[in-house]
């Protein structure tokens, strides 16, 4: 067989108060493949990728990373793994008073211990690669949004992590500006960067993913390459889900 | 009774020495405060265990008696269980105690505004609670809360003039004790307010120097 999986999850639950929001969740992620989790609103996206770097905790199940197993209690251990793995927030979450700059360099001085020059030398060469270089200087609240997204892009990979994890990416961004942090996820996905995207860019999912995983009422309903996924999926529910966004779809002409 | 403008100059150099009192007990408990401010909304805010019961606690006691009774407490009160300070550092002691339990509270209502967006996206690069408090969420709530702070230091340095009840020689106290002497009530007492006054419009331009360059991030 293969190698083990980059991130592996078996029987992830989670549950605020009464409401069971994940129900057993199994999910592999191959280092180097793009994972894209799609469903209908409150299917529980947000929650399974936020389980992924314990921003929320797990009840149960495991979840092991580079094949380390994450003690789910430790919050110690998952301060670790967050300097593994990296995060993109829908609304970007620049640090507003620190420069794009100095939001590139804080936490790979703090927790990879680089020193200043080198933070900020690789700060630059990665601005650069999404062409935002002579933004260094800048405030976040002077960029746009997509300019500002891409910063939160290599924010995350300033830390070198292992995988990254995008939480609908492009939702709040206008439809011009969409485009640009796309073409950087691409870009990222080519290089090999192992990405969980949730996202509504059907597009995207069909061009970049390895494999679409839909979810529906906090569970798995089926996975599997994009191909077969948009274009024979196998559960009514997914039929449904899918039927529903073919019309604004773009790339489904294939 | 005229106002007698000469009198006063001749105890210009009395006064001077009350004020540079007044000045140095009111800008170290500023500083103090200030960091007794942030400590105390991190110990609320991160909600450290046991901790942020007493920081609460400690505010609620001091919003809720009166500062002459906590300078009477400190001076009088606590050389009986052994800790016997300086007039001075009593004074510093009790405006730093006074004026911390409000900056708790100004910070705190300044980190209110700190989205939790971005705790989450600096525990999603690996910071730790702390590190997100005081590189991220403090100097954010410090621009929203920097109007209420400087409110807190404009109280504490008119409260300094309390300091005079144990008798540290700071302004009023001088004001008073010439006055006992010389029965110059007026010309006394309106040099002091004169002084406070420009004191306090001096703490409030630092404010706002302050203020306009930890806004320049904001400014497009
Ligand atoms: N902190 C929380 N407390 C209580 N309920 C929550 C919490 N977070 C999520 N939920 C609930 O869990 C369910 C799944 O939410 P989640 O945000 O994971 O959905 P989602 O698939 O990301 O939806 P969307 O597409 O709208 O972002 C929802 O019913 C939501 O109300
Ligand atoms: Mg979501």
């Amino acid at each position: 067989m293969s190698a083990e999986p980059l991130i592996s999850l078996r029987g992830l639950e989670k549950r605020f108060g009464a409401f069971q929001a994940l129900h057993g969740i199994d999910l592999d992620v191959e280092a180097g493949s793009v994972v894209v989790l799609i469903g209908p609103s409150g299917s529980g996206k947000s929650t399974l990728i936020r389980c992924i770097n314990g921003l929320v905790r797990p009840d149960a199940g495991s979840l092991s990373v580079a094949g380390r197993s994450v003690d789910l209690g430790d919050e110690g251990a998952w301060q670790r793994l967050r300097t593994e793995i990296g995060m993109v927030f829908q609304d970007y979450a620049l640090f507003p008073h620190l420069t794009v700059l100095r939001n590139m360099t804080l936490a790979p001085m703090r927790r990879l211990g680089l020193s200043r020059a080198e933070a900020e030398a690789q700060a630059r060469a990665l601005l650069a690669r999404v062409g935002l270089a002579h933004k260094a200087e800048d405030f976040p609240g002077a960029l746009s949004g997509g300019q500002q997204q891409r910063v939160a892009i290599v924010r995350a990979l300033a830390m070198r992590p292992k995988a990254i994890l995008f939480d609908e990416p492009t939702s709040a961004l206008d439809p011009e500006t969409i485009v640009d942090v796309l073409d950087v996820m691409r870009g990222l996905a080519r290089d090999g960067t192992t990405m969980v995207v949730v996202t509504h860019e059907m597009g995207f999912a069909r061009e970049v993913a390895d494999r679409v995983v839909f979810m529906a009422e906090g569970a798995i309903v089926e996975e599997g390459p994009p191909d077969a996924l948009f274009g024979a999926p196998l559960h009514a529910r997914t039929q449904a889900f899918l039927s529903l966004l073919r019309p604004t779809s773009e790339a489904l002409h294939a | 009774m005229d106002f007698d403008l000469a009198y006063l100059m001749a105890q210009g150099p009395a006064l001077m020495r009350g004020l540079w009192l007044t000045v140095q007990v009111s800008l170290i408990s500023i500083v103090l405060s200030v960091l007794v401010g942030l400590l105390g909304a991190a110990v609320r805010v991160l909600e450290v265990p046991v901790l942020d019961r007493v920081v609460a606690a400690y505010v609620e006691f001091i919003r809720n008696t009166p500062m002459l009774a906590q300078l009477f407490f400190i001076f009088y009160g606590l050389p009986g269980i052994g800790l016997k300070l300086s007039l001075f550092w009593s004074g510093v002691l009790c405006l730093t105690l006074w004026a911390g339990a409000y900056q708790i509270e100004n910070l705190r209502g300044g980190l209110a505004t700190v989205g939790k967006g971005l705790r989450e996206a600096s525990y999603a690069l690996g910071l730790t609670p702390w590190r997100f408090f005081h590189l991220v969420a403090a100097p954010l709530a410090i621009r929203v809360a920097l109007p209420a702070m400087l409110n807190t230091a404009i109280s504490l340095l008119k409260n300094s003039s309390y300091l005079q009840a144990i008798g540290l020689a700071e302004l009023t106290y001088v004001a008073i004790d010439r006055i006992s002497m010389d029965f110059r009530t007026l010309e006394m007492f309106a040099a002091i307010c004169v002084i406070y006054l420009a004191l306090v419009l001096v703490l409030s331009f630092l404010a706002s120097r302050l203020e306009f360059r930890l806004n320049a991030p904001f400014r497009h």
